[in-house]
């Protein structure tokens, strides 16, 4: 066809369409032409008017299917039937108002959520939108077996391993270094300091992340090798609350451990360095304060540098470049280097040392995995219940209009033009349930928009409107509508089933068997996909509410506790001792307190451990070389007795051990039963080593000497609780240079805080005070996370019921209606109304009862199949089993029941002539 | 093989039509009685293919139409042959000629 005639018929087509009504009169004013002029020449023929009209009318034939070949000619057949399908879609809709609004909204919801989900997914994972080039952006770590291989949170990589890549990569566009540190910063008033966690960037780690200032500059390559090492770019928060967001800070000096340093720069509000603030993992929302160059040092090319792991390091690939070939030629890098550091080498080589490469988007997800596959679960459950539920309700709608289906079929309808009826009017559905959807979400957005959501997800979703959002809402509602709509003209779609539907619309009342058969089994999937969302969701319920009960081995009532400080100010070991025992004993003396005691790094405090190695004397002499890892706290004579962890046997410390700083040594159940299996532990000694020298068995300074076994607690992770034991020591022969003081209230704890800061005050005003939280704060800070989970999972578990209850209504009203002549004839034979309501309830209660049962062993299955979302519940557990079908039992009778009373004494006759 | 017949069939209506509009703009009627009369009353085009015949060259762009008054007085609708159209009517003549020869070369030596 030349372009000029595709051309011309285009514009055909288009003249069709906007002028398809008028074309419509012309086409009947031609025929009734071409009548008109064939009864004349009949007419002329002898005929009469009456006899050349019926004969002209014969010779013609059927006129509207003549009507509908022309049409088919004219391109725009697809768009008449699309409008006349419209319009009479929207008449059904408004004749049915109650069974409309049922099919809306379960649509609705299931929309909204659906979107919901794809929306919380695109701003967490798809899109975050953090960095200009993040699909390009990497993790690079140095994974070795026993030490970080299973634990993606302290994938770190040594200063080496970075700087060798960051001279040898072609693969990498950049690559850049960061790392948390301590830093003590003079306060303005030049008197005191505040201790700080600065961040240590490399200029390259900036420019790999595309990211700007917000006043002044960033420092750059050029500073560092111009030996301007001395410059500082501060937080937005911290500007503001130091500086009461001076603009002009910009060049003035601060005080970092005793060094001026010039603030060249302040970040933006928004800045983000990935898992950089977060060194325990425990608090995203640690802003950094200010950060400043991270330097090459000279041991960094040593042997030193290479086994060191503590970076952090993000790579940009260089476009079209994989994350494959990224690894290929960081291992062929390492294996032209490792060789020229024997000793690291051989470490790499025990250690199975392996490069690790995450693509940012998945390491962003990772701790938010088993969140993200259990909202999907949750979601795709409810979506499978709700179109189980609608097509249901949809097929219960077709087979009452099934007369209808069949006249029109009679009238020549073909099977595909019904089955686009159909489609084209629950699609109309859909795209009312997208308005509700869509109305949904904004409830969502607005929810989420206005929750701290740090705890359920690292890097916070900031869901948006889009297009993107829109059109997945459109295609989401558009889909569930095709589906929903193609399952519910099942029956129709086969020849069989259409032949069989034409049949029975002569007996409109009664159904085919068939039709039951079909209808019967979306019942059963309903009934049985909602047992297995209530089981599940009973199953996650319970598990939170474990975790919520978990008891953390001491008794957290009342506790107070607040850390001190003392890194920065110029106390000796003396000095430290007294400070601590003087804001002890003025603390004991409050009214208001039972006991306190000093901790360097007490139960759940600081979100990590604090670790070392340790050997029994008896593995010693034994030859037993290999150190365990253990946790070691140092601790005074009335901690444990404050957190109530109880003796099992020997002593606390005394004032004796404190006054000698005795090499003495608490250990937990844990040590006990590793180390010393049924021997007493008492008496016998402990060397600890963080260095690799052995002990000197000779050497009494080289042991420790138990003198008590306490009961184990949890000391970092309420929901994981790690399985080393931990040894106490005596806090005036491990003198820490932070400590907490903990303090048990007699009532209100956080009433002490006042007047511990009284204290401190009248012993010394500069000594930094910090985290002061109660040992309840401190848990319910650990819970939250699971708090939301439990808020999720219970909304969800409530949308589902919601959604079955009302689906379940539509039906079993439904079903009550289509058996109505022979419920009338009951009545009507003397059956009372009370029997009938019962003989509908009795029998779903036996569906009820059989569906459950099926449901409850799917979900048996499938928790097993997913035991890791659960905690502490068995995925058979009985209580949960038992419970949840019940209730889904009695929702069922329930909603049988109120369907039910629908049926009245109503006119027999009435009901005949109606049928 | 159904196809190629209904094709073959659906071109010769077509063929028909043109070859009669060749002549001047007509009505369908007019159309549908010439073709009856020239082939001395054995082709009768029922209305069930040629409205939809005429429709279907419409939309080709073969032929166009215009309402227009009859010699009795009666708004009709005409039909006539474009440009393309009388290029088509030639090429179909020329192709049928070929077909009935070679047709009649089979009857005749087969």
């Amino acid at each position: 066809m030349t372009t000029r005639r595709k051309a011309r018929s285009l514009a055909y087509l288009f003249r069709s369409f906007l002028k398809s009504e008028k074309r419509q009169d012309e086409l009947d004013e031609e025929f009734q032409f071409h009548l008109d002029m064939r009864v004349r020449d009949l007419m002329r023929s002898g005929l009469s008017q009456a006899e050349a009209r019926r004969e002209a009318v014969r010779e013609f034939g059927g006129v509207q299917q003549l009507k509908e070949q022309c049409r088919d000619n004219w391109g725009i057949r697809l768009y008449e039937n699309f409008k006349r399908d419209l319009r009479y879609s929207w008449r059904q809709i408004l004749k049915q108002k109650r069974f409309s609004v049922v099919i809306i909204l379960i649509m609705g919801i299931s929309i909204g959520l659906n979107t919901l989900m794809f929306s919380l997914i695109d701003s967490v994972y798809l899109n975050p939108g953090l960095y200009p080039d993040e699909d390009r952006i990497v993790r690079i770590a140095d994974v070795f077996s026993g030490r970080n291989a299973r634990n993606i949170k302290s994938w770190m990589t040594s200063p080496l391993y970075y700087l060798e890549r960051k001279e040898q990569s072609r693969v990498l566009e950049n690559i850049g270094v960061y790392q948390t540190d301590w830093a003590i910063v003079r306060d303005l008033d030049n008197r005191s300091n505040s201790p700080y966690q600065q961040l240590l960037v490399s200029p390259s780690l900036l420019e790999t992340l595309s990211l700007k200032p917000f006043l002044g500059r960033f420092f750059t390559q050029e500073d560092i090798d111009s030996g301007n090492h001395e410059v500082v770019i501060l937080g937005y928060a911290f500007w503001h609350n130091r500086y009461g967001g001076d603009p002009n800070v910009i060049g003035s000096k601060m005080l970092i451990d005793d060094e001026p340093y010039t603030i060249i720069g302040v970040m933006r509000s928004d800045f983000n360095i990935p898992f950089g603030f977060d060194p325990d993992g425990t608090d995203p929302r640690f802003e950094t304060p200010f950060m400043t160059p991270w330097i090459e040092r000279p041991w960094h090319k040593t042997a030193r540098g290479r086994q060191h792991n503590y970076c952090n390091t993000l790579g940009l690939l260089k476009p079209g470049q994989t994350v494959q070939n990224l690894k290929t030629e960081l291992q062929e890098i390492n294996s032209r280097n490792s060789p020229l550091f024997p000793e690291a080498y051989r470490y790499e080589i025990e250690h199975a040392h392996e490069i690790a490469i995450v693509p940012l988007k998945d390491d962003l997800v990772r701790n938010v995995r088993t969140q993200l596959s259990l909202l999907l679960i949750s979601f795709a459950f409810i979506l499978a219940m709700a179109c189980a539920n609608v097509s249901s309700l949809f097929l219960s709608q077709n087979r009452v209009r099934s007369g209808e289906f069949g006249i029109r079929a009679a009238l020549g309808a073909s099977r595909l033009r019904l089955i686009g009826q159909i489609l084209i009017e629950k699609c109309t559905y859909s795209f009312l349930s997208c308005a509700v959807g869509l109305f949904f979400l904004w409830i969502a957005h607005t929810i989420i928009s206005q929750t701290n959501l740090y705890d359920l997800f690292l890097i916070p979703p900031k869901p948006r409107w889009s297009y993107n959002l829109l059109i997945y809402l459109l295609i989401s509602g558009v889909a569930i509508g095709v589906f929903t709509g193609l399952l519910s003209t099942l029956g129709i779609i086969s020849k069989e089933g259409f032949g069989k539907m034409m049949k029975e619309q002569s007996r409109s009342s009664t159904r085919g068997k068939a039709a039951k058969r079909y209808q019967s089994t979306l019942l059963w999937c309903q009934l049985t996909l909602s047992t297995v969302i209530l089981v599940f969701g009973g199953f996650l319920l319970k598990s939170f509410v474990q975790i919520l009960k978990i008891d953390p081995g001491f008794d957290p009532d009342n506790l107070y506790t607040v850390s001190f400080n003392l890194a920065d100010s110029d106390y000796d070991n003396d000095a430290k001792r007294q400070f601590m025992a003087e804001l002890k004993k003025r603390t004991q003396e409050l009214s208001d307190v039972e006991s306190a005691g000093i901790s360097f790094f007490p139960p759940l405090k600081w979100g990590g451990n604090h670790t070392t190695r340790m050997v029994t004397e008896q593995d010693w002499i034994q030859g037993i070389r290999d150190s365990s890892i253990c946790i070691q706290d140092s601790v005074d004579t009335t901690f444990l007795a404050t957190l109530d962890i109880s003796l099992i046997s020997g002593r606390y410390f005394n004032e004796s051990d404190l006054r000698n700083n005795a090499r003495n040594i608490i250990i937990d159940r844990r040590i006990a039963d590793k180390h010393f299996n049924d021997t007493d532990p008492i008496g016998k000694r402990i060397a600890l080593r963080n260095h690799p020298s052995p002990p000197d068995r000779d050497n009494p300074g080289n042991w420790y000497t138990v003198v008590g076994v306490v009961e184990s607690v949890v000391r970092s992770n309420l929901i994981d609780p790690s399985a080393m034991g931990t040894i106490y020591r005596n806090v005036n022969e491990y003198i820490p240079y932070w400590f907490t003081l903990v303090a048990k209230s007699k009532s209100n704890p956080t009433h002490l805080r006042a007047s511990i800061r009284d204290i401190r005050n009248s012993i010394d005003p500069f000594v930094v005070m910090d985290k002061e939280e109660t040992m309840s704060e401190i848990m319910n800070k650990q819970h939250r996370f699971n708090r939301y989970l439990l808020s999720i999972v219970s909304l969800i578990a409530l949308i589902g019921l919601f959604i079955t209850g009302i689906g379940l209504y539509g039906i079993i009203r439904f079903l009550i209606t289509q058996n109505r002549k022979e419920i009338s004839i009951r009545i009507a034979l003397g059956e009372g109304i009370h029997k009938v309501r019962l003989n509908v309830v009795s029998y779903w209660a036996k569906i009820s009862m059989i569906s459950t049962i099926i449901g409850a062993s799917l979900t048996v299955l499938l928790s097993i199949k997913f035991e890791t979302l659960l905690y502490k519940v068995n995925p058979g557990d009985p209580f949960v089993l038992l419970f949840s079908v019940f209730f889904i039992i009695l929702i069922i009778i329930g909603t049988a029941w109120l369907s039910s009373t629908s049926i009245k004494r109503s006119n027999l006759l009435e009901v005949l002539r109606v049928e | 093989m159904h196809k190629d017949k209904k094709d073959l069939l659906q071109g010769t209506l077509d063929l028909l039509v043109m070859r009669v509009l060749r002549s001047g703009p007509r009505h369908g009627y007019d159309i549908a009685k010439h073709i009856h009369l020239v082939s001395e009353n054995v082709i009768h085009v029922g209305q069930g293919s040629l409205y939809p015949s005429l429709h279907r060259m419409e939309r080709r762009g073969y032929i166009k139409a215009k309402w227009d008054i009859t010699e009795t007085g009666r708004k009709a609708k005409f039909y006539e042959l474009t440009k393309d159209g009388v290029i088509k009517v030639s090429e179909e003549e020329k192709n049928w000629e070929e077909f009935t020869s070679a047709v009649g070369l089979i009857l005749k030596n087969a």
